[in-house]
């Protein structure tokens, strides 16, 4: 490549030439090589196809866009935003919004009082102690979303309940140059105060906001104190409880769905980051007021989500039987995924509060879901329950269910001719299982111990035992409805004594 | 340098010392000989398809078991005198030179006085009690923070060249070292080695491996508690370097860089690898670091510069090698002509069929080299149908290219370290440092391109001081036979300049853009060559980067590693899905550059010479489905390309030609394929390709004819195609040559510079014209032209002003890698050699070993492409007519001073 082109030049050629640009700039637009020696001297511009600005072209309009706007000064900015020149090029806004006006529909009372042991897992006496830590909801805007070392937070909104209100500090860099102030004023709130520790509450701040932050700190060779310390990422309960039913889990349609919040004139989240490259560019400050504002609703909703979905967990509501997804919140009639949370509760070990989401929405749970609640019943010791559930399962197909029926028969009611039933469905379902034939030796070996040899002709393993026990369950497999009609409360309440109901016996 | 002659010949030694060392041996043979040879159960001739292979009589035909045979001492040499005198007796006249290596003793070094005694007890507890004289150089260069190189041929101990510093400094001062492989695989290899090393002396320390298979667990603790982290450049590039801040405790400790198989990193891979590491520096520089590099390379001319080039620093080299080495004897091998008139020669598969056939009845294990991937395929069906006839037996011969998958690369590479493989088919995959174990004879199919690869795939045999046998079979391509024919020039030449150019602009601006994402760039600060502030500004403009005072910010929202791949330009690979009876298992992976020429609709693609067939190319989705089956045939693609000069920066005129560099926009198409009936190699069929262009952009050097002087020598068109398409045949070869790129760097082309029309060789081995608007043929050559063909684009019509052919010699890898100026500076020098290679050919009307093939009905079509060929070079050299008596020698390539006549630049 010749070396007395500029490199600009060389460069927009080469790049456009080797594929690197959009595909509608095809190589066959190049000029010939009688055109690059007589006429065209800079390749690059005599190549421009129309679908691709040039170099010059886009540096045109750079400068056009330099000379339409007036750079605002960091103190007329600040005056714009409301805020104050912390630092040179750091602009701080702070406000407050009263704890008793609510947020869209949901009342922010309760924020200072809300229990997140539902999320942590703790106990909820440690979370009253006399050393309270202090909740900071925190959320970032940053260049872009690629992560790594080149994305920088621009913005940092903070937020915390201060005596009646909660009160919102955000910073933003008017330039680069700012970040180690920016960095400086965020390790404030980190430091040791009366007010106690730091949690961070956040939306998806685990892994985006604060390694994120971090990684700046670590370039801007500030200590990272904000690492390490408990966080609450809202993300992950509202995915819980509500992944399967929302097309997503962002957070505006968390506040929209959960808070029936609809934002006015809002910048849309991905317009973020050339807002402010455009601001920084070029000086085009028009959107940035809509920008910070737009930081200070994602606060105030991170705000308003924590005692919503503390309701959500907290307080099991049946659901919606209709699945209608855009129900009022008002009425109410929110749809959860109640297995999900449920399965969450098991897991932080609060098998009632469990028990409780799936019984509110027992009619709308799926065959895992109702597995997990008859289990739940069965570790509380209501068997009634349990094999309630189990045969509505059952009903529709669930083999474990009727697994659990046969053990519950054999090992707690002692009905050892039902349980035979129920394991010969499962030996019938699934011919090769070594488990169930297992099981069905067992049953008949210990029968064979009460009620005589002669009674049972033994049927080859895995094939139907002659008589109507076997052909009647192979026929319907619906064993529970001819063998115990009283199918309801009496076979419940009672032990199955084995001569009430139709269990087959030949005697 | 000791006047040392190696098993791995060209390791250390300088050329000349090599050529010194190499004690000629005449081709009669006056060797004494062992009677051994005579043994009938090692008769070469008995073909195993005339003798049935039964289970039972399995033992006699192969005298040592195989899982213990291979490490008993001694026997290799019993077998390979027998097989050495047998070759002579039998094929002597095929054999154009046997040269031997005498083995060579070691050179140790006392263990130095500072190593931690874990450490030397470690060493002890793997049977090392001193260390060769390399490893105690590369000790002492390494310790006093000098960047150091290390130029040793596998199985020498090089990796404790570096295992030792690295291991010593973490446990001295807990410093850190990043070990960089080019493969996944070899990574694996040397933490295992790291770790024995590491559980014999209860040292430690903590290594890792680091790619993308690494669990997303594991990448923690790996970032904060590894002492050695083994990684790739790919993974630096793309996940380590732009998390910089996560990998802080890395970084901030961070004492050796290892580099190893260093060689690979030339052309694009190189240019790329260098930015990255420039990228690395940058990284260390911030984090207060200034960690030593330990560079490994395979031999090649310039190893020294090739490291002070990848990391922008001097470097001490290390090229006395201190390990033993086996006696190896090299055979040249030319395959018997077979008929006189073409210059056809019989193929060099069926040489190394029957050569593999020998040494694997006398229980030697052989690896055989091919040049393509197809031709590993084809070799192995071979050798398979020999001795893995029988589906009862284990198999004895396998196939190794690129495209397999890693598992079952892995069982290959296990079972020829275990011994239980006796012959493995393989492209230069197996050239790398993958632990193989110690083979006994290697057979080359064809030159491999260079001399540096082809000493290192010599090397493969007789590792572990072991008496080895290398045969380099000829091709009838031009190289392959200028190289058989002239012995001294291979013996005598040096091995290749591995060259790198990390500020080509695309490279280095797209490192550019990764560095800047990585921390903002300061005034003062440099990166490659050309001015960074300019750089910097282009990318403002871009608006991807933010200049503030003196800072340059990274203000886009992208993540520039994501769309820079270091291998390659293309897009991502093609994976081969094996859809037979509604399955869908991935049988192998192709890159996307060699998918258009492998996996097009009704291709028959090989995995261990088992064949598939492609049902259906999903381009887009970058996937192929095919079904087995059961082919007698394999698919050869034909692909031609196309050209068009962009810019001339420099150009010469001579007498009657002119030869220009410059920049060229090249498209290359796979227009269809040819099936090919195997054994017999007929011609059974073609099918049509429907794919996407394939684009580039590059530089080149051309060469054309003044339109006066070209029809004062040609009268039809046809006749200057004809001598311009076997010029440009012959000018590729040589240029290679003398430029010391891979045949495959280069690429060429006949056409005009317009684009408009272009020559190709079509099947029946004659020129035409392609039109490039219309992709049929405009015109046949000696057809009569249709009422469509204009004047411009028929090889009929008679020569003209408007007709120019031109030959084009292009740098093959997009936007160039510095080839074409080195070879314009030869250009005369590529000319008079093409020109002697030609006149210097024994056949009549030219053969693949000058202008390419030529068929026998040309004879009596009254085609002359030898002639015609002769005629075009003549042209073009006119300036300095030459004779063939004033060409000069092969043996003095090197001594012809550089031309004095200096090239006028382009008006521009």
């Amino acid at each position: 490549m010749s070396v007395d082109t500029p490199l600009s030049s060389r460069l927009a050629l080469l790049s456009r030439q080797s594929g690197r640009a959009p595909v509608s700039v095809r190589p066959a637009l190049l000029p010939t090589a009688g055109s690059a020696n007589g006429s065209a001297n800079i390749p690059g511009a005599a190549a421009s196809g129309p679908c691709a600005p040039t170099l010059a072209e886009r540096l045109q309009r750079m400068s056009l866009r330099a000379h339409a706007f007036e750079r605002p000064t960091d103190d007329q900015l600040a005056e714009r935003l409301g805020g104050r020149v912390r630092a040179p090029g750091l602009i701080e806004i702070e406000c407050r919004h009263p704890l008793d006006q609510p947020h869209g529909l949901q009342s922010l009372a309760s924020l200072a009082q809300a229990d997140l042991c539902w999320l942590t897992g703790g106990s909820s006496a440690a979370a009253s102690g006399p050393h309270r830590s202090r909740r900071v909801f925190i959320d970032t805007e940053t260049t872009g979303l690629a992560g790594g070392t080149g994305t920088v937070a621009f913005l940092v909104g903070v937020a915390w309940v201060a005596g009646e209100s909660l009160l919102f500090t955000q910073w933003l860099m008017t330039r680069f140059a700012a970040e180690g102030d920016l960095l400086d004023a965020l390790l404030t709130v980190v430091t040791p105060q009366i007010e106690g520790p730091v949690e961070w509450v956040s939306f998806n701040g685990k892994s985006f906001d604060l390694p994120l932050l971090a990684t700046r700190l670590q370039l801007a060779r500030r200590p990272d104190t904000i690492s390490g310390r408990p966080h609450h990422d809202l993300l992950h309960p509202t995915r819980t409880a509500f992944g399967r039913h929302w097309p997503d889990c962002r957070l505006q349609t968390a506040e929209q769905r959960l808070l029936g919040v609809h934002r006015q004139d809002d910048l849309p989240g991905h317009r973020i980051p050339a807002v402010w490259a455009d601001f920084v560019q070029f000086g085009d400050a028009s959107e940035l007021a809509a920008l910070v504002e737009h930081n200070r609703i994602d606060l105030l909703s991170l705000a308003a989500l924590l005692p919503a979905l503390c309701e959500v967990y907290l307080r099991p509501r049946p659901g919606d039987p209709s699945g209608n997804e855009s129900v009022d919140v008002a009425a109410g009639s929110l749809r959860t995924d109640a297995g999900a949370i449920a399965r969450m509760q098991v897991r932080r070990r609060r098998p009632t509060c469990a028990r409780a989401h799936l019984t509110a929405s027992e009619s709308q749970l799926d065959a895992s879901a109702l597995l997990q609640l008859a289990a739940l019943h069965r570790v509380q010791g209501d068997w009634q329950n349990a094999i309630r559930v189990w045969q509505g399962l059952y009903e529709q197909g669930s083999l474990a269910a009727c697994e659990s029926l046969a053990k519950y028969h054999e090992h707690v009611a002692r009905d050892l001719h039902r349980a035979l039933v129920w394991c010969d469905v499962l030996c019938l379902a699934v011919p090769g299982s070594v488990d169930h034939q297992r099981r069905r030796l067992r049953l008949l070996g210990k029968l064979g111990q009460h009620a005589g040899p002669d009674l049972f002709t033994t049927a080859p393993l895995g094939q139907a035992a002659p008589g109507p026990r076997a052909t009647d369950p192979a026929k319907s497999m619906h064993p529970a409805e001819g063998i115990d009609p009283g199918n309801g409360t009496d076979a419940r309440k009672k032990r199955p004594d084995g001569e009430s109901g139709l269990t087959p016996r030949r005697s | 340098m000791t006047p040392s002659a190696t098993a791995d010949i060209a390791a250390a030694a300088p050329a000349a010392a090599l050529a010194a060392a190499l004690s000629t041996v005449p081709v009669s043979g006056c060797r004494p000989r062992d009677d051994r040879a005579e043994d009938p159960a090692a008769d070469p001739e008995i073909t195993p398809a005339a003798r049935p292979r039964q289970p039972g009589s399995l033992r006699a035909l192969r005298p040592r078991s195989r899982s213990d045979g291979r490490t008993e001492p001694g026997s290799p040499e019993r077998a390979l005198e027998p097989l050495l005198s047998r070759l002579e007796q039998r094929y002597g006249d095929r054999i154009t030179a046997h040269r031997v290596a005498p083995a060579r003793e070691a050179k140790f070094a006392p263990f130095p006085e500072d190593l931690d005694p874990a450490l030397r007890s470690a060493l002890a507890g793997r049977g090392i009690e001193s260390l060769y004289s390399h490893q105690r150089a590369a000790w002492d260069s390494a310790r006093t923070s000098q960047h150091t190189v290390i130029v040793t041929p596998t199985a020498s101990g090089k990796t404790l060249c570096y295992n030792l510093p690295a291991l010593q400094a973490a446990r001295e001062t807990g410093a850190k070292s990043l070990y960089l492989f080019p493969t996944k695989a070899l990574a694996q290899d040397q933490v295992a080695e790291l770790l024995a090393l590491n559980d014999a002396g209860s040292l430690g320390v903590r290594a890792f491996t680091f790619d993308g298979d690494t669990p997303g667990d594991a990448r923690r603790a790996i970032r904060t508690r590894g002492d050695i982290v083994v990684s790739n450049p790919d993974m630096l590039h793309q996940a380590i370097l732009p998390h910089h801040t996560k990998w802080a405790q890395l970084f901030e400790s961070l004492r050796y860089v290892v580099i190893d198989e260093m060689h690979t990193y030339r052309g694009v891979f190189g240019s790329h690898v260098a930015n990255v590491l420039r990228r690395l520096q940058r990284i260390c520089r911030f984090y207060g670091a200034r960690p030593t590099f330990i560079l490994c390379s395979a031999t090649i001319a310039n190893p020294g510069e090739l490291a002070e080039r990848l990391i922008g620093a001097p470097v001490n080299a290390i090229t006395d090698n201190g390990a033993p080495a086996g006696e190896k004897h090299v055979l040249l091998w030319n395959p018997p002509v077979i008929n006189a008139d073409l210059g056809l020669r019989a193929s060099s598969r069926s040489q190394i069929t029957r050569l593999a056939r020998i040494a694997l009845k006398q229980s030697l294990s052989t690896i055989v080299f091919a040049n393509s991937r197809l031709a590993v395929e084809v070799l192995t069906k071979y050798l398979k149908d020999v001795f893995d006839a029988d589906p009862r037996l284990p198999t004895r011969v396998a196939a190794y290219r690129g495209g397999y998958l890693p598992t079952e690369r892995r069982e290959i590479e296990q079972r020829l370290r275990a011994g239980s493989l006796d012959c493995v088919v393989s492209t230069s995959a197996l050239e790398l440092g993958v632990d193989i174990g110690a083979l006994d004879v290697c057979l080359l199919n064809g030159y491999p391109g260079t001399i540096a690869g082809t000493w290192q795939r010599l090397g493969r045999a007789g590792r572990r001081q072991r008496t080895s046998l290398g045969v380099l079979v000829a091709t009838s391509e031009p190289l392959d036979q200028y190289i058989v024919r002239n012995p001294d020039f291979f013996f005598g030449a040096s091995p290749e300049h591995a060259r790198i150019d990390p500020d080509q602009l695309l490279i280095l601006m797209e490192h550019l853009r990764c560095a800047a994402f990585e921390l903002p760039f300061e005034a003062g600060e440099s990166f490659g060559a050309p001015p960074l502030e300019e750089m910097l500004d282009y990318l403002a403009g871009e608006q991807v980067v933010h200049r503030e005072g003196d800072r340059w910010h990274w203000i886009a929202d992208s993540y520039p590693a994501n769309t820079v791949s270091l291998r390659a330009i293309a897009e991502g690979n093609f994976v081969v899905i094996d859809a037979t009876d509604g399955a869908k298992n991935v049988i192998a992976e192709v890159d996307w550059s060699s998918a258009p020429l492998t996996l097009y609709e009704g291709a028959i693609y090989m995995v261990q010479s088992r064949p598939w067939q492609v049902e259906r190319l999903d381009w887009e989705g970058r996937k192929a489905f095919v079904t087995r089956t059961h082919a007698d045939y394999y698919t050869d693609a034909i692909d031609y390309t196309r050209l068009k000069v962009l810019d001339e920066f420099e150009q010469d005129a001579t007498a009657h030609s002119v030869a220009v560099r410059g920049e060229a926009h090249i498209v290359r198409r796979v227009a269809g394929y040819k099936k090919i009936r195997y054994y017999t190699h007929e011609n059974i069929g073609y099918g049509e390709v429907r794919l996407p262009d394939h684009e580039m952009h590059t530089s080149a050097v051309w060469w054309r004819v003044e339109p006066r002087a070209l029809a004062q020598a040609f009268t039809r068109r046809w006749q200057a195609l004809d001598g311009f398409l076997g010029a440009a045949y012959a000018l590729h070869h040589v240029a290679a040559l003398l430029s010391m790129a891979e045949l495959r760097d280069l690429g060429r082309a006949v056409g005009d510079a317009e684009g408009r029309w272009h020559a190709t060789v079509d099947a029946d081995g004659r020129g035409r014209i392609r039109s490039s608007d219309d992709q049929t043929p405009a015109a046949r050559s000696g057809a009569p032209a249709t009422a469509q063909t204009t004047a411009q684009t028929t090889a009929d019509g008679a020569i003209d002003a408007g007709f120019s052919p031109t030959v084009f010699l292009y740098d093959n890898h997009p936007g160039g890698v510095g080839l074409s100026t080195p070879l314009f500076d030869l250009r005369d020098r590529v000319v008079a050699h093409a020109a002697a290679l030609v006149r210097a050919c024994a056949c009549s009307h030219g053969c693949p070993a000058c202008v390419g093939p030529v068929l026998k009905s040309d004879e009596k079509a009254d085609r002359d492409p030898k002639r015609h060929a002769l005629t075009v070079l003549d042209l073009l050299g006119a300036a300095m007519p030459r004779t063939l008596d004033a060409a000069p020698e092969p043996g003095t390539l090197d001594a012809v001073p550089a031309q004095a006549r200096a090239p006028t630049r382009a008006a521009r």
